[in-house]
């Protein structure tokens, strides 16, 4: 479903990702951990199509990337760190815009939208996009993607800026589509939502990934929690100097 | 008065200025100083106030010198300039006033930068009036065609100073007071993009009244004068009935009535202030999202790009003022002149530049959403082609629509139907160069599409080259008997500068071609 070789990004001298190697299969959830900086979101971007790999190569549903970008987008949802929609738009008109731009059927997609919309409370589909918090546009965003049921989703920080129950919801829904068949890639800071909801993760640090394999693999290997585990791994100072100098 | 101090200092009048985190980290990003240095904060209302004062102290002077010229002229039908004067100072109290209230609505309502300040140790009288100097600050251009206007009344028809300066500050009192108690009565009804759009109609408004008093100082007063129908057709502002004169009437009890509303209205509104202002109001009835959902949409009938652009273009009001002022400005030319090649030529200049702004302001919208942009399946070109045909047929539409005025006027010159290629080149050609510009030169703030530098490029390319075709043209069918040398530069100018705008159209084509790949 994804599968990324030799993935490179490079900004002027300094290097995002350093040929990273990922293969996540159908129905997968996959969790991408990493430290501010890592690279999780600069590959996320690479595997989506919105930023040129420096080098390596990307396949997603068997299509090649650099050949089939917009066949590749079109079946697959991304659901980014940071929700920028139109702030011009009202939350209907957003979801239109998307309807008309994946060129969905209307009537089908509304029933959804309204199921989505009781699901996660949202109330606010007549007000404009940039008089919403980030949480509401969060929660639009999410809509506009999982509206559709792509057959991959990448979802950057997914939880960020949502309420306890919206953020329940939205675990509980992702691991359905993943039973259903949908791969998902979803990068967090949470640990206990990783240990909870995925089958594998890879921590990447410094755009290398330094890990990959299920938690329980993990745990088993390093006899540690994963927090410990992603700490150690990952942490340059010891946290209690750093708790204790402050 | 520290703390009023400090949020002018820090916050400016901020409905206007940008401010916030995107203002702020945008500006970081470009301004940060690699030494790590910080430079001192400079003072948000000052800078403001002094742009304010500066752009609005030449049109000031203007309003000043053609009422006083009007007025000097007058001074021997005392009843006419009296009338005229109750006209223009009953005109500017009333635009001050609707102006005023639409951003004291706004500002005395509980935004989310008064919910921050409301959790400061600040006083809540300080909030008063700070938002009461937002809203003042906001009027300061119209404050300055009144005090011109005043100022000319003065000086033109010799009314005794003293008092006349008194009754002004009075007026001014007078409509301060009562437009700072309707505001903080309605806190909270107005929207941040309500207010600019009000703005933009009183600035437009403005605008064609400096028009109106270029054109008024042209004609011959005395005639004027002795016409009694403009005073029978302007006496209503006379009348004591009219409220926005009765600090200029010769009646004392009406000018007492005044001074006593007006501190009525102080206390009152100081009193409801304290009560009212920065509350929840009770938001309007929400939809339910069955109901918002059922709306009929063209989304997918246009394409979502021409849709989704054509909202943004409805619903900013920088976009309005973009499309009127051309056309309003041309309209105006067509009346105040012989014919409609007279207002072409003006609408054209000015729409050349303002076309490549718009296609900038669509452009930079998307980019601003550019996360989510390229994750959509679709290709780039089919992003930008409605940036840039969307404000080409715009201002097609609107030259064509003045032809049509014209027509009906009977002010229609064939010599205008040579226009229409012409612009349709030019309007391209400023669309190519302001979607450009946007990407690879964009503004500081989020409202402004282009750096300062991009907009001198743009300015002199559109603006430059709509002029070397369309002066020529002008010269060469609207002069009789140019001389034989005249008439050759004529037609290198023009034919030359036709070669230039095409060849640019296509250089910059090329480049936003090559820039929306790379992005």
């Amino acid at each position: 479903m994804i599968r990324a070789v030799g993935l490179t990004k490079k900004f002027g001298d300094f290097i995002a990702v350093d040929g990273i190697n990922l293969n996540v299969n159908q129905g997968e959830v996959f969790g991408f951990l990493g430290p501010n900086g890592a690279g999780k979101t600069t590959t996320i971007k690479m595997l989506t199509g919105t930023l040129k790999p420096t080098a390596g190569s990307i396949e997603i549903l068997g299509m090649d990337m650099k050949n089939y970008p917009i066949e590749i987008k079109r079946r697959i949802g991304v659901a980014p760190d940071e929700p920028r929609i139109y702030e011009h738009l009202k939350g209907y008109e957003f979801l239109e815009f998307i309807i008309s731009i994946y060129k969905l059927d209307k009537t089908e997609m509304k029933v959804k939208i309204e199921e989505l919309c009781d699901a996660f409370e949202v109330d606010y589909l007549d007000k404009l996009a940039g008089e919403m918090s980030h949480g509401m546009r969060q929660k639009l965003m999410l809509i506009s993607v999982l509206m559709r049921k792509p057959e991959v989703l990448f979802m950057d920080e997914p939880t960020v800026g949502l309420d306890a129950k919206s953020a329940k919801i939205l675990k509980e829904l992702l691991m359905k589509y993943a039973r259903e068949g949908t791969t998902v890639f979803m990068t967090t800071h949470i640990l206990e939502i990783a240990e909870k909801m995925c089958d594998r993760i890879a921590i990447i640090n410094k755009g290398q990934i330094i890990a990959e394999a299920s938690v329980s693999e993990l745990k088993e290997k390093y006899r540690a929690s994963l927090e410990d585990i992603f700490l150690s791994l990952t942490a340059t100072n010891d946290i209690k100097d750093i708790v204790d100098s402050l | 008065m520290r703390e009023l101090s400090i949020l002018l200092k820090y916050l400016g009048f901020s409905i206007f200025q940008e401010t916030g985190q995107a203002a702020q980290a945008s500006n970081s990003r470009r301004f940060g100083r690699r030494d790590g240095k910080r430079r001192g904060t400079k003072n948000r209302a000052m800078q403001y106030i002094t742009i304010l004062l500066l752009s609005s102290l030449p049109m000031a002077i203007f309003v000043f010198v053609s009422n006083y010229k009007v007025y000097s002229t007058l001074t021997r039908f005392p009843q006419v300039a009296g009338v005229f004067f109750n006209t223009t100072i009953s005109m500017f109290s009333l635009f001050y006033i609707v102006g005023f209230i639409g951003t004291g609505m706004y500002s005395f309502s509980r935004t989310d930068e008064i919910e921050l300040l409301l959790t400061l140790p600040i006083k809540t009288s300080t909030l008063t009036i700070y938002s009461l100097l937002i809203s003042l600050s906001s009027q300061l251009f119209t404050l300055s065609f009144f005090v011109g206007s005043a100022l000319g009344y003065m000086f033109g028809v010799h009314v005794p100073a003293l008092s006349f300066i008194l009754r002004t500050l009075l007026q001014l009192y007078f409509i301060t007071s009562l437009s700072a108690l309707f505001s903080v009565l309605g806190g909270g009804m107005s929207s941040k993009s309500l207010v600019r759009k009000l703005n933009v109609f009183m600035t437009l408004a403005l605008v064609f009244v400096y028009f109106g008093f270029t054109y008024v100082e042209g004609i011959n007063v005395e005639e004027l004068g002795e016409n009694a129908n403009i005073v029978r057709w302007l006496s209503f502002t006379n009348s004591k009935y009219n409220i926005l004169s009765w600090a200029y009437s010769d009646s004392n009890i009406l000018v007492a009535l005044t001074v006593v509303l007006s501190i009525s209205i102080t206390v009152l509104f100081w009193y409801m202030s304290n009560k009212v202002a920065f509350e929840n109001v009770q938001r309007k009835y929400k939809k339910q999202n069955s109901e918002v959902m059922k709306k009929q949409s063209y989304a997918s009938l246009f394409g979502g790009f021409v849709w989704k652009d054509l909202k943004l273009l409805v619903r900013n009001e920088q976009f309005i003022f973009l499309l009127l002022y051309p056309f309003v400005f041309g309209i105006f030319m067509m009346f105040v002149s012989a014919s409609s090649i007279s207002s072409i030529m003006p609408f054209v200049v000015i729409a050349v530049f303002y076309c490549a702004m718009e296609a900038g302001m669509l452009t930079s919208s998307e980019m601003q959403s550019k996360e989510l942009l390229f994750t959509l399946p679709v290709k780039r070109s089919a992003m930008i082609l409605p940036k840039i045909t969307i404000p080409v047929l715009i201002n097609i539409a609107l030259f064509l629509l003045i032809d049509v005025i014209a027509l009906l006027f009977n002010k229609f010159d064939k010599v205008a139907l040579i226009f229409i290629p012409i612009s349709i080149l030019l309007f391209a050609l400023s669309a190519f160069i302001g979607a450009y510009y946007s990407i690879t030169k964009p503004g500081k703030a989020k409202r402004q599409p282009f750096s300062n530098t991009a907009t001198f490029i743009i300015e002199g390319i559109t603006i430059g080259l709509a002029f070397a075709i369309l002066f020529p043209i002008t010269m060469l069918f609207e002069t009789p008997n140019l001389k034989n040398w005249q008439e050759i530069t004529c037609w290198l100018v023009m034919v030359g500068s036709i070669i230039a705008s095409i060849l640019l159209s296509y250089f910059y084509y090329r480049k936003l071609k090559k820039v929306i790949e790379v992005e």
